[in-house]
């Protein structure tokens, strides 16, 4: 972790302090999560990370303490005259406590889900987070991702150059696969739809972008659609480190793209929390004032197309039972939760709910940015990541369809610790393999072997 | 027993990556297989890691994983097999080329 190696003991109490009481006269939701906490364990009971494997400080409840019992010990009248009696208590001065234990929540939500009093952990851990990353304690890897994305508008680091090398190559793809020349657009002016995807969506695993360029194609907009050679990531670590500041820096030049190309919709692509900063922070919070465009998802837009009878497949391309994992910010968070799974029914032969699912569904175990975290891949693969595997191998599903990079970065390493008999990719993914263009699926190289 | 047996391997992060490309050798990238258990290097790992690392010499980027199936011919179960520890990084990593950030 970062080591906070510019403060003393001394002013990283009087920091943390400061930082916990602010929250008084900040939000009035952290303010009510701070007073309105009945100990009733509910949160436990849902955690992907406590049902893993129980310990003390696995429990959300014990590790919101941390910051519960500062605020009340110097906000309140009860804490400041009865202390511990009222669950008062002071900042130890472990911040690596606090960061390890911060770090292992995966912001999933599913507390808030089941919590009488709705009490969102994971706006505290954020502020938990915070916290440390002002006192320079954010883990060196976080670190990394945030100032590479400053610096290069991608997490990756990854050039212009690169991204067009890959964007040629998807391009060479489809046209072995179909015979006819199927776009992907860059840095188009004047473009309706400007497409931000995850990186890994063009560098790494870029059938999802395949499949994007397929509904273009049969919808015969193939030149009102753009990417762009400079923004073509819209991970967001900021979110992750719960740096406001570097959140909106790492935003702002895809707002100001889209504008450049005068674009009528940031279209998202298959990335949960990029999508949840754009919708439900960017948009909505009016960061950049009143927009010239709306903030619409891929899958809403293509399942929309398919209800509308305008996309056909080949489901025997798909022949092999497929699942849906919802990550928890398309579907805890903005609800995005039927869309997916029309495509999926549409273009595979066997798709098969895993339960519970939806609003409900398990957290993968790497979510909140710890996917990145190589450091704390042994609890990635045996504690927070217990539910999610049970959960799979019970629908016996050979393919398991996510939108979200991090999750698939996840189940990779997981499929490869475990030994498992599954592959995972994106929804479009399985949409590229079986969409008809001109009559025909894609001729494809049995790759998968 | 040539000296090269004995080369040092640069300094690798907790995924076993390289920090620093430029020390790279052949005779690391056999370590390296040593280390995470692949046996002994094939003509077939060598074309994989040889695509890599020119790919990567090109465009400062790893190339997508069907890009190396494509230009190798090889199928996703061989290099699979070639390269338990996952496609790419399993590759990736013996290619000395840096650990890949965030998500990815």
């Amino acid at each position: 972790m970062g080591n906070g190696e510019n403060i003393t003991g001394q002013e990283l109490h009087e920091k943390v302090v400061e930082s916990v009481t602010a929250i008084k006269n900040g939000p009035k939701v952290l303010n009510l999560y701070m007073d309105v906490c009945a100990r009733c364990g509910t949160c436990a009971e849902v955690c992907p990370v406590y049902q893993g494997e129980p310990t003390e400080l696995r429990n959300p409840v014990v590790r919101s303490d941390f910051i519960r019992g500062i605020y009340k010990k110097y906000t309140t009248t009860s804490g400041k005259l009865l202390g511990s009696m009222v669950g008062a208590s002071d900042f130890d001065g472990d911040m690596k406590k606090w960061v390890d234990s911060f770090y292992e929540c995966t912001g999933c939500r599913r507390c808030a889900t089941y919590c009488p009093f709705g009490i969102d952990n994971s706006v505290i851990t954020r502020k938990g987070r915070a916290i440390a990353d002002a006192t320079g304690y954010t883990p060196d890897t976080m670190k990394k991702v945030v100032q590479t994305s400053l610096d290069t508008c991608n997490t990756d680091g990854a050039s212009p150059e690169a991204f067009k090398a890959s964007i040629d190559f998807l391009e060479e793809e489809m046209k072995d696969e179909h015979g006819v020349d199927i776009k992907i657009p860059v840095d188009v002016v004047g473009a309706e739809y400007f497409y931000v995807p995850p990186s890994g969506d063009v560098l790494v695993n870029p059938e999802a972008t395949t499949g994007i360029a397929k509904v273009f194609y049969v919808l015969g907009m193939q030149d009102k659609w753009t990417m762009s050679s400079k923004c073509f990531d819209g991970a967001n670590y900021g979110l992750f480190t719960g740096n406001d500041g570097h959140m909106k820096a790492d935003n702002k030049p895809y707002v100001e793209e889209a504008k450049r190309f005068g674009a009528k919709y940031m279209f998202m692509g298959e990335c949960g929390h990029a999508y949840r900063i754009m919708k439900m922070m960017m948009e909505k919070g009016k960061w950049w004032g009143d927009l010239p465009f709306k903030v619409i998802n891929c899958m809403e837009w293509t399942a929309d197309r398919i209800k509308e009878g305008k996309l056909e497949f080949d489901k025997s391309k798909n022949p092999m039972p497929v699942t849906y994992h919802d990550p928890c910010n398309f579907g805890r968070s903005c609800g995005i939760v039927e869309d997916p799974r029309v495509i999926l029914e549409a273009a595979c032969e066997d798709f098969r709910d895993m339960t519970p699912n939806r609003g409900e569904n398990w957290c993968c175990g790497g979510g909140g940015g710890l996917s990145a975290m190589d450091d704390i891949r042994d609890f990635r693969m045996k504690v927070s990541s217990v539910k999610k595997m049970e959960q799979v191998k019970a629908t016996g599903a050979k393919y398991v369809a996510t939108a979200c990079s991090n999750c698939k970065r996840q189940f990779m390493q997981l499929i490869e610790s475990h030994n498992a008999d599954f592959a995972v990719g994106g929804v479009h993914d399985m949409l590229s393999r079986s969409i008809l263009i001109n009559g025909k699926a894609a001729e494809r190289v049995d790759w998968e072997g | 027993m040539a000296a090269p047996e004995f080369a040092t391997i640069p300094i690798e992060n907790e995924d076993g990556f390289l920090t620093e490309m430029s020390g790279w050798t052949k005779e690391i990238a056999r370590q390296l297989a040593v280390k995470n258990s692949l046996g002994p290097l094939t003509e077939d790992h060598w074309r994989v890691i040889d695509f890599v690392r020119d790919y990567y010499q090109e465009w400062g980027e790893g190339p997508p994983i069907v890009k190396i199936g494509k230009q190798t011919g090889f199928t996703a179960k061989h290099i699979c097999e070639m390269f338990p520890c996952g496609v790419a990084k399993g590759a990736y990593r013996l290619a000395g080329l840096p650990k890949p950030f965030g998500c990815l």
